[in-house]
């Protein structure tokens, strides 16, 4: 049994650890979520229940500590709410209702190129589950191939693969929309 | 178009040294990989010009995919102050998922 750590001590921890890496667990959120307000829910149930863990947390690999959370969160939210969605393989159903371009639509981020980045989203959000989720993790969320890996519970080798096929899969979209590579003579 | 009829294109053919940093460029691309590879890479890209579109082809695409992530900066704010907050003390850090 511990004793609970001094309240400076575990602020100082919680400051030090966990805020760092506020921006991937939403990011992380997203993916899982496909919805923003259900990532920022997810991501504040996650931050809560770390901060009370945080005394638990050996200081080692705090990313890794917080995506683990926050996939627990994730699933324990879901088999609460939505049962059928731990079993249903396919989730598409469900993300094509929550997900809602309009609302996330900045117009001050859309500065270079807006056309060639909605294509890209465009053809992202076409991907099979497994391999948008390769592609949010590594190049959305920035995580190394090794903590995608952990995330999804896959050896590294499959992340790689499925990146490579996502990207392949992205690119023959783009070049059916007229961005293919401009060869230069 | 695939990387062959790409090359074909060209009218030129892959080197050996063309289909090893094909291999390894997303690795490369994605922060991945030993720096020998990198500089390797790095070394191929700078002399081969269709290796280079193709690495050009998929930075872009991932620099598209970056800022696609940006795109939520006040909800990851909020989430930060939330952070703050809950790390000083001032929210009490009730389980909100009964």
């Amino acid at each position: 049994m511990t004793l609970q750590a001094p309240d400076a001590e575990r602020e100082a921890a919680f400051a030090k650890h966990v805020i760092p890496e506020v921006d991937v667990m939403f990011r992380v959120a997203m993916s899982l979520t496909r919805n923003r307000a259900e990532a920022e829910d997810l991501v504040q149930d996650s931050l809560i229940r770390a901060y009370r863990a945080i005394d638990r947390f050996d200081g080692r690999h705090p990313r890794a500590w917080l995506l683990t959370i926050l996939r627990n969160t994730h699933i324990n939210r879901n088999r609460r709410r939505r049962p059928e969605l731990l079993r249903d393989p396919d989730v598409e159903m469900e993300r094509l209702a929550t997900t809602s371009a309009g609302d996330d639509y900045d117009p001050e981020s859309v500065v270079v190129e807006p056309i060639f980045d909605a294509t890209v989203i465009a053809a992202l959000e076409a991907l099979p589950d497994r391999f948008r989720t390769a592609v949010e993790l590594v190049d959305l969320a920035g995580l190394s191939y090794q903590e995608a890996a952990d995330q999804l519970n896959v050896p590294v080798g499959t992340v790689m693969s499925r990146l490579h096929r996502a990207r392949r899969r992205m690119r023959a979209d783009l070049e059916d929309a007229g961005f293919g590579i401009k060869e230069i003579e | 178009m695939n990387v062959l009829q790409r090359w074909m294109m060209r009218r030129k053919m892959p080197t050996a040294e063309c289909v090893r940093v094909a291999e390894v460029v997303q690795q490369y691309l994605d922060g991945e990989g030993t720096a020998a590879e990198a500089l390797r890479v790095e070394r191929h890209l700078d002399e081969c010009t269709t290796c280079g579109l193709e690495a050009d082809a998929l930075q872009a695409l991932k620099e598209a995919v970056r800022r696609h992530g940006e795109r939520d900066a006040e909800a990851r704010e909020q989430l930060r102050e939330f952070a703050e907050r809950l790390a000083r003390g001032d929210i009490d850090p009730v389980d909100k998922t009964v």
